[in-house]
Order: C-alpha cells, then structure tokens, then sequence
C-alpha cells in the first residue's frame, strides 16, 4: 500500500517534503533553545540571577513535555499539514507576545505557552518523512531530518545572543517569532498529507491500539529510555569529569571542547541522533 | 561505558579516548527507534507513538543528571560509569529483533 502511494508525487515533492519537514522542526528548535542565548543578557541587563534565567530558559522545554503526546492524537486524526501549519502559527503568536510584553512573568508563562505549541513539529515532521519515502530510504532521510535540532540550535546561536545584546529581549524574542510565522506559511501551502485510507475505510488492524496486543512498542520505549541514560550521563558529565578527575585545566577543556562541538555537531548531522534536548545542554555547558 | 569505568579506575589515559568514543555511540540508535515506532504504530497511532517515545526521553533527560551526579558523589566516577554499562546491558534483551518492520515487509 505504502509503496505504491508513495510514487504519487515526483521525487523532487517528496524531497521537498524532507525540506519542509527539516525546517518546520529547525524553526521550533529557534524557539525551544533560543531561550537559553537570552540568559546573558538577562543576567547582565535585566538583574536576574541564573538560577531564574536558567528556569526561564526551560520554559519551552516543560511545555513541550506537557503536549508532544497531545499533538500525536491531533496528528493521528487531523493530518500533518494542519499540525505543522497550526502549531508554527501558534508558536508564532506566542513568541510575537513574548516580545511585547515586559513583565519576565509574563515572558515566562508565554515561553512555556511557545513550547507547548512547538511541540506539534515532532511527531508531525517525523510522520511526513515516514509516510513519503520508502523503508529502504527511511532511515537516511530521517537522519536528515533529526538534524533539524543541532541546526536549529546553531542559528539561534547565531542570531538571538547578538540581537539580545544590541537591541535587547524583545527584540531577539522576534527572531523565533519571524521564522514559525514564516514556517507556518509555507507548512500550510506546501505540505501534502502522506497518503493514508480514510479512517471509515481502514482496515481494522490499521485503528486498533498498537499497544494493546503486543508489548513491541513497549520494548522501543524501555530500550530507548535505557541507552537514553548514558547518552545524558557521557553529555552532562564530561566536562566535569576533565577538569576534577582527569586533571585538565579550565583553560584546556576550552580549547578541545570548541573541537569536540564540531564533532558532536558533525555527528549529528551525519546520523541519527533524535536527543532534541541533549545538543541544547551541551551548548548552554559551554557558554 | 564498562570499559570507561575500568580505564578510570585503573587511572589509565585511554579513558579519555575512550569518552570520545562513548559520545558517539551512545546516540547512534535514537533515530532507529524513532524511524521503527511510526512503521509499526501505523498512520492512524504513529502522532501518539512518536509523541509517547520523545516523552520518555526528554523526561529521562531531565531525571538522570542529578540521579548520576548524586551517586558520582557517593561513589565516584568509575563507579557511576559501571552502573550506566548496566542500562544497555538490560536493554539487550528487550530489543524486539523478531518484529523488525523493514524484514516484514519485504518478507
């Protein structure tokens, strides 16, 4: 069924599907971790400690948890073009008030409002790249698209502190704002639904709950979450470890850790590294 | 992971090396598994599925640090590394090997 549907569109629409896919999730990304290049300036201009800087910053992240299963039931009923369309306009809209209002409280509970939006990206991106390329080529394009995230950290990087830093918060909070408004637009023209039967006509095994039945699913999630720890661990404490354990100097880590961001940048670029959150923490490690 | 604790502990050079390459390894089957649960959750469950694996991770993310900086303070590095080598060990077997979408597919 997949296969035939599939060669429906012209190869050069399917890859423009990976496209729009990567950049949907890419500009999400501008969102979710921009937050964190606010910290400097939050820290320096504004007066807030860190430690409420830091929590402002992960604002996106705890809305985020709070909705991806969320948007995967819209996804299921709706399609992925009105997710992706939806849930950049609505990132949009939340970024766009962020950056009017002035009251950090208020910044804060539309940052988490911006990452519960967001969040519609990731099932719905992940799905358009499934459901329009072959198995055989799924694997590469989804590598592709899981780069969305270090590529959507590094133009934020780019762009947000040096905003922050000459035209202030709510000037860099227009950043991610202008690219899920940009984002949403071409999502709601270009995007096609992988083809799939309506839902009266499916077959009843393609409706009934995959987790009901057989403990497959299960056992991806309890894998996945089991190699997830040492990914955190490796990430979280290497540069600690350095510098107490193995006796490197600050000023050593510094000029290796720059290298070794490239590789990890490179990596995952090159494979398929999903940890939307784990590039983010390495970055923030960093600075 | 096992072989970084125990360059760690014996105080070797090669644990370094050997960080370098856990880095990279560690993140190589994220993708796999996020590729395998929109096949076999099908269109009508894959939003729910996806939604329900970047859950668990991203909760996990936020649970491990103070778990395993807690216990680096206890008991030290090698100890922590040998305890993380534990997590895919116990992973191993729970690999659905006989359900793999892309074999059923052409099979």
């Amino acid at each position: 069924m997949v296969c035939v549907s599939v060669e429906s569109i012209s190869a050069v629409r399917r890859w423009s599907m990976l496209v729009i896919a990567l950049s949907a999730t890419l500009c999400a990304n501008v969102f979710i971790n921009g937050a964190a290049f606010l910290i400097p300036t939050l820290h320096t201009e504004r007066g807030l400690d860190l430690a409420r800087a830091g929590l402002l910053s992960s604002m996106p992240s705890f809305g985020m948890v709070a909705t991806l299963i969320a948007w995967g039931y819209i996804v299921d009923r709706v399609g992925e073009r009105i997710v992706l369309a939806l849930g950049s306009a609505l990132t949009a809209a939340a970024a766009f008030a962020a950056a009017s209002v002035h009251s950090l409280v208020a910044v804060g509970a539309l940052l988490l409002l911006g990452g519960m939006a967001a969040a519609s990206s990731n099932s719905a991106s992940g799905r358009l790249v499934v459901g329009w390329f072959p198995p055989e080529q799924r694997g590469l394009v989804m590598g592709i698209r899981q780069t969305a995230q270090p590529l959507g950290v590094g133009l934020g990087a780019l762009v947000i502190p040096r905003l922050a830093e000459s035209h202030g918060v709510s000037a860099a909070l227009l950043f991610p704002a202008v690219v899920c408004a940009v984002s949403a637009v071409v999502c709601a023209v270009a995007v096609i639904d992988p083809p799939r039967p309506p839902r009266h006509e499916a077959a009843e095994a393609d409706l009934a709950n995959p987790y009901r039945g057989s403990s497959v699913l299960w056992r991806i999630h309890a894998v996945s979450v089991l190699l997830v720890v040492p990914q955190i661990v490796v990430w979280t404490f290497t540069l600690v470890w350095l510098m107490s354990d193995r006796g490197w100097s600050a000023a050593s880590v510094d000029e290796s850790l720059p290298d070794a961001g490239r590789t990890w940048w490179v990596r995952d670029c090159g494979r398929s590294a999903p940890s939307r959150w784990r590039p983010l923490r390495r970055w923030v490690c960093w600075r | 992971m096992g072989l970084l604790a125990l360059t760690d502990w014996l105080d070797s050079p090669a644990s370094v090396a050997l960080m370098v390459i856990a880095s990279v390894i560690t993140v190589s089957d994220n993708g796999l598994a996020f590729t395998a649960i929109a096949e076999i959750a099908g269109p009508f469950w894959s939003g729910r599925a996806l939604g329900t694996q970047n859950t668990s991770q991203l909760l996990t993310a936020g649970v491990a640090p103070p778990l395993f900086g807690g216990l680096i303070g206890i008991a030290g590095y090698p100890a922590a590394f040998a305890v993380c080598a534990l997590f895919p060990l116990i992973a191993m077997p729970l690999v659905p090997v006989d359900s793999d979408p892309v074999d059923q597919r052409s099979g």
